[in-house]
């Protein structure tokens, strides 16, 4: 267990272009998680975007060479073994590419070929390991660490845990899920549920977890976007929950645009609050609001955290 | 929302990989063009037009 | 068979108040069958693990991966549809049925969406990779 631990105390992380931009409150609130847990994030070393949906979608196999540069910098410029991904494109984009990598001859031959061109070592399968946020708390900290360190805890905080649609899908990209006992679920993760648990927060069941936010559609019709959204928020609200915990820039932006939205557009009006688990667990361990970015979000949940003794 | 938001992160010695994806592109391009029976005539005098950027 | 259209109206409805168990599953059902008719194919008659939904669900994910993305909601339909229906004097029952209408207006607009945006060309995971085969 020690050994697992010592092996994500120190890892590249890899933010990816959102987190520089409208998911800054998730970049603030991680690297401010780590420091307050005492672990080490290293920047990945002149990282580029990981292909997004944009060039996955025109040219997979471009995708998997813009992920597999990143994976390079962090094994070869950095000599990492495992790069930290909070963003779930990202995080999706990195695992596709280690996939395509091991399964794909003609990948490799374009990996191959980019990377020589381009001037730096190829990335080969197998030379780190990339992992989301959550796994990153739970396999370096875990419950129990988590437990002994929360200052404010987060209880009697009903909280529906929303991880989206990408951090579980395709399964066949994320062979350590599903994996037993202790590993994360693909039709039912848990991970999130189980840190915020630790930080004393009551998880509500939240039937769409893994659904969609329509997150893609916003720009080619935004009102799919906008009911999608609406539809998860009143159903965090009919299973009781009054903040949704997410981990993932896209899905938080999503879900706090469309929150205004559809109150604007639709006339449903929903109170339920938006908030970063890393903000959440951030909060639980005495760090201050701002300190977490709470006044980067778009939703407004200070007088919220204040009622809850958080801020 | 941060300084990132106003100054983009750049990345830095990316003129070899942007050459690199650019001829990566232009190659799938006339493949393309082949698959779906475009430009044959020039294709079969050698004198392939080049890639659309639309 | 309603139409899209109505089938929306309904659950708008329905999300409101209470819905009953089997109306609810059935319009997930219909709203799969969509799927599959715009595509070319017809709704097979069969069930997977009892239910026509995941047998429909199966159907229309062939060749089509990302439409995965609804297997969960369809399985929560399920899900609900068992707990409402094997404890119906449960004190949760209507706050059940109003969570199960949800899950199958979010299966209808996701489905819905799809639709619209497929006519798009590539875009996300609504389309299929047009280059795939080339």
């Amino acid at each position: 267990m020690t050994d697992t631990k010592s092996r994500y105390r120190e890892v590249a992380y890899y933010p990816g272009c959102a987190l520089e931009g409208s998911g800054h409150a998730y970049n603030r609130s991680t690297r401010a998680l780590g420091k307050a847990l005492g672990l080490k994030l290293k920047d990945v070393k002149n990282w580029n975007c990981c292909g997004a949906m944009e060039v996955k979608n025109i040219d997979p196999k471009l995708q998997t060479y813009l992920s597999s540069r990143v994976m390079s910098m962090a094994a070869n410029e950095m000599g990492q073994e495992v790069v930290m991904a909070p963003c779930n494109g990202c995080y999706h984009n990195l695992k596709k590419a280690e996939y395509d990598l091991q399964h794909d001859a003609d990948s490799r031959d374009v990996v191959g070929r980019l990377s020589e061109k381009a001037g730096h070592t190829a990335y080969q399968a197998g030379q780190v390991e990339t992992i989301h946020a959550l796994d990153w708390i739970k396999q370096a900290i875990g419950e129990d660490g988590l437990r002994e360190r929360v200052r404010n805890s987060l209880q009697g905080m009903r909280i529906a845990n929303y991880y989206g649609c990408m951090y579980t899908r395709p399964r066949h990209i994320f062979p350590e899920k599903d994996s037993g006992p202790g590993s994360e679920s693909t039709s039912k993760p848990h991970f999130m549920d189980d840190l915020l648990a630790a930080a004393g927060a009551e998880n509500v069941d939240f039937p769409l977890k893994t659904a969609c936010c329509g997150g893609a559609h916003t720009l080619s019709d935004s009102d799919t976007s906008t009911r999608l959204v609406a539809n998860i928020l009143q159903a965090a609200e009919a299973a009781g929950a009054e903040v949704i915990a997410t981990e993932c820039p896209t899905c938080h932006s999503g879900l706090e645009m469309h929150q205004i939205r559809a109150e604007k557009r639709l006339g449903i009006k929903t109170d339920v609050k938006i908030l970063y688990f890393t903000q959440l667990l951030g909060l639980a361990l005495g760090l201050k609001p701002r300190k977490v970015g709470v006044q980067e979000n778009i939703s407004d949940s200070m007088g919220f955290l204040k009622e809850r003794g958080l801020a | 929302m941060g300084l990132a938001t106003f100054v983009a992160p750049r990345t830095r010695g990316w003129s070899g990989a942007r050459a690199a994806i650019e001829e990566y592109v232009e190659e799938q391009q006339r493949h393309h063009r082949r698959a779906l029976g475009l430009g044959q005539q020039a294709a079969a005098t050698g004198e392939e037009r080049e890639p659309m950027h639309d | 068979m309603s139409t899209l259209a109505d089938i929306g109206a309904r659950l708008d409805t329905l999300t409101a108040g209470e819905g009953e168990a089997g109306e609810l599953l059935e319009l997930g059902e219909q709203v799969l069958e969509h799927w599959l008719q715009a595509h070319g194919r017809q709704p097979l008659d069969e069930r997977r693990e009892g239910f026509r939904i995941l047998a429909l669900h199966r159907q229309g994910a062939a060749g089509e991966p990302s439409f995965n993305a609804c297997r969960e909601t369809c399985r929560e339909l399920v899900y609900h549809y068992n707990l409402i229906t094997m404890q119906p004097d449960h004190p949760d029952t209507a706050r059940r049925k109003r969570m199960m209408a949800l899950i199958a207006n979010h299966l209808f607009l996701f489905i819905s969406g799809k639709l619209q945006t497929a006519g798009l060309g590539e875009f996300c995971c609504s389309s299929r990779p047009l280059r795939a085969e080339a």
